[in-house]
């Protein structure tokens, strides 16, 4: 397909529970959303960096500067032949994952409308729903975090995430446990902790947890290896697998049992599948985690999850837990039964994007033709 | 440190002569200059991301970005800052951005010394008078004009030759260089151009006596390399894997390298790359200093931590003329006949910036005063 023009969009839009970490508040989604002009047809992607280098060391500022610097060049008044062959030709910028997948997800959008058919059916997706749970911050005292946590059991979320750190660990899944000694839960350290806190670990294998996420430094399988060992709870690991290479390399040295794939953290929906594959093999569940994205990336997000090694619940809510506002149309939302349908060309599930909320959001808009 | 204001340059200086790379020919070295400025003092850094993100995800433009909006704002945050390792815990919640943040730490470590009268290596625990520099050779057409290049930079006075190669122009053309030049401290750069698919190739490199293979697999490994390592007896050197101090336990608990190439700018700065050195001291594992085609500024700061005494190989840290017409630094970095470099015994780097050359080669600036 040839490539005619593509425009990056700069988004706001505000977060109805804005929140706040020891360096910046996040008080609205600062967000790029890609559409890539085809000979007729247009496809969407969304960059799912923030307005600070927090999560991996990129931002929207740096994100911007790659795509419009070296990735729009790549491909512009270009034949492509689609995602994966764009990823060969960007190999030669390193890193910048997050800036290189949201150009990804908008091709393999691209794909979807020339072929009419949906991601779901293009990347062989198996489920026709998937699961949803809740991943909780750190609350003030223990009675309101069971509160929250009572709520959404109410709501019928399928699995509880409780986010911890140092100091707010122990105490806190002893009490809740002690309330729900058989629910599905899970901790997310954020990368909190170093192996000299190893007898913390092992003193949480008696809470039956489902995994322990990212427990060490955000770039570490070396150190993981040797707490798995160690403890019996799984390890499931977020920012430290960022490809397919390094997936491998934390099975080899048995760094984790479980991965949380990120799509946009690995480079976009093509290295995610590998990574699910190569789990799969290896008897390695896999599951979805969110970055607080818009519509555009929830929704490619549902799709992925529908591949068959995504057994876990996944960090994909319905759009109104994080925004008033969206830009698909509908937005997303659960089921009853707390999941989201995996929309396909069979069930009538079809997400649009909705160029005027876009536009209500917008900041600035850079077109290249 | 009190800091008074802070001033960043983008600045370019042309290469005496263009370095071949992956998409074409890279004439002109782009770099960040930041001075902090005291009452009485100037402290210079040199970030050192290329204007594209093919040695490592960061550019010039990242790195500007990263230094106005996030690191200057951290510093003006406090007071006064005690020592660079104060600042390195400030800048600890950005993730990586490694270059933006050694260009910070550097010049606080120029200032830190300044300000205590002392030189730079003094300041990190320098223990050297002289460090040793080697030369960093591209890859040549052919192997007869790599022994050309080779004789030439022999007479020159350098000892360790390291030779860039690639598939297809690697142990042909490392054999002709052993043949013609006997004995000499020889070593080869890979930069990741290698798999473990290559692993014969590197069992017969061992008969050649390298000094050592620097990066020869992925870019961000450690556990390949540690495989590779098993193999075969040349030591491995890894460069671009080692970001931290973290990375390089692992790599020595994996067994993965027998010596680093500790480059300032890659690993953030000097104050990560003293924890480097430290540990792989305590690991007995000789550590060397890279360089990144360095200007005055940053190589002033390569030959204060080249002063540390488990830097045991010879450095890439040329002298001005090397990539230079005119270097921005006075006194002129000069080697000796034995490719000896005198560490400066005045305070701070000791090799300062010449404010009209600072001005010419500089196409944007900005002020930040507090």
């Amino acid at each position: 397909m040839r490539i005619d023009r593509v425009d990056i969009i700069r988004v706001k839009n505000p977060f109805v529970h804005p929140f706040e970490t020891s360096f910046v508040k996040f008080v609205e989604r600062d967000a790029l959303i890609i559409k890539i002009y085809s000979e007729g047809l247009i496809g969407y992607g969304e960059c799912k960096a923030f307005h600070a280098p927090l999560y991996n060391p990129e931002d929207n500022g740096t994100c911007l500067h790659v795509i419009r610097n070296f990735l729009v060049p790549s491909i512009l008044h270009q034949d492509i032949e689609g995602p994966a062959e764009y990823m060969e030709r960007v190999s030669f910028v390193i890193g910048n994952r997050l800036a290189k997948a949201s150009i990804e997800n908008a091709l393999w959008d691209l794909k979807t409308k020339r072929e009419e058919k949906s991601l779901k059916t293009l990347i062989g997706g198996f489920y026709n729903e998937v699961k949803v749970g809740v991943s909780l911050g750190i609350e003030p005292t223990i009675p309101a975090l069971l509160n929250k946590i009572e709520k959404y059991l109410g709501e019928g979320y399928h699995r509880t995430k409780l986010k911890i750190k140092p100091g707010k660990d122990i105490e806190i899944l002893k009490e809740v446990r002690r309330h729900y000694p058989d629910i599905t839960l899970t901790v997310d350290a954020n990368s909190g902790y170093t192996l000299a806190d190893i007898e913390l670990f092992k003193a949480m294998d008696e809470f039956n947890l489902e995994y322990i996420e990212q427990p060490l430094a955000e770039d570490d399988i070396v150190d993981h290896a040797v707490l798995q060992k160690a403890i019996r709870t799984p390890i499931c690991l977020d920012e430290s697998i960022v490809s397919v290479d390094t997936a491998r390399k934390a099975l080899e040295l048995n760094s984790c049992k479980i991965i949380n794939i990120k799509s946009s953290r690995c480079g976009g929906i093509g290295e995610s599948i590998k990574i699910h594959d190569l789990c799969m093999q290896h008897n390695v569940p896999v599951w979805c985690g969110g970055m607080t994205e818009l519509g555009i990336g929830r929704v490619q997000n549902i799709s992925l999850a529908s591949l068959p090694n995504f057994t876990l619940a996944h960090d994909i809510a319905a759009s109104n837990r994080y925004f008033a506002d969206d830009i698909t149309t509908p937005v997303v939302n659960t089921t009853e039964r707390c999941t989201l349908i995996v929309p396909d060309e069979t069930n009538g599930v079809r997400y649009e994007v909705d160029e005027t909320a876009i536009d209500r959001m917008m900041v600035n808009r850079e077109i290249f033709r | 440190m009190k800091l008074q204001k802070i001033v960043l340059r983008k600045m370019k200086m042309e290469f005496k002569t263009p370095f071949e790379v992956s998409f074409g020919a890279m004439k002109d070295k782009h770099f960040i200059a930041v001075e902090f400025h005291t009452k009485d003092h100037v402290g210079y850094g040199d970030c050192s991301a290329f204007a594209h993100p093919y040695y490592n995800e960061e550019t010039t433009t990242t790195a500007w970005h990263i230094m106005q909006d996030f690191l200057v704002p951290l510093l003006f945050s406090k007071d006064e800052i005690s020592h660079p390792e104060e600042a390195y815990s400030l800048f600890a919640h950005i993730r990586r951005n490694k270059m933006a943040k050694a260009a910070f730490d550097c010049a606080l470590w120029d200032l830190y010394a300044k300000e205590r009268n002392i030189p730079l290596a003094k300041a990190l625990g320098g223990t050297k008078d002289k460090v040793e520099t080697g030369v960093s050779i591209g890859i040549q057409p052919s192997a007869t004009d790599l022994l050309r290049v080779v004789e030439h930079h022999l007479s020159e006075g350098y000892r360790r030759v390291k030779i860039k190669i690639k598939p297809g122009k690697d142990i042909n053309y490392l054999e002709a260089v052993r043949k013609e030049f006997g004995d000499i401290m020889l070593m080869a750069d890979a930069n990741s151009a290698y798999t473990l698919n290559d692993i014969d190739l590197f069992k017969e490199l061992d008969h050649l006596n390298l000094l050592m293979i620097e990066q020869p697999l992925s870019h961000d490994d450690i556990v390949d390399h540690a495989k590779l390592q098993a193999v075969m007896k040349t030591r491995i050197c890894l460069d671009e894997s080692i970001h931290s101090v973290d990375d390089a336990r692992h790599a020595i608990e994996l067994g993965s390298t027998k010596t680093i190439n500790i480059k300032v700018a890659r690993v953030g700065g000097l104050t990560e790359a003293k924890k480097i050195h430290d540990l792989c001291q305590s690991f007995d594992i000789p550590v060397w200093c890279g360089g990144m085609l360095d200007t005055g500024i940053a190589r002033a700061h390569n030959v204060a931590i080249s002063s540390l005494p488990n830097y045991l190989f010879p450095g890439d840290v040329p002298a001005s003329n090397r990539y230079w017409k005119q270097d921005l630094t006075t006194p002129e970095l000069i080697i000796d006949k034995s490719a000896m470099i005198e560490v400066p015994q005045k305070p701070g780097l000791g090799f300062e910036p010449i404010p009209e050359l600072m001005d010419a080669f500089t196409y944007e600036k900005k002020e930040i005063i507090r």
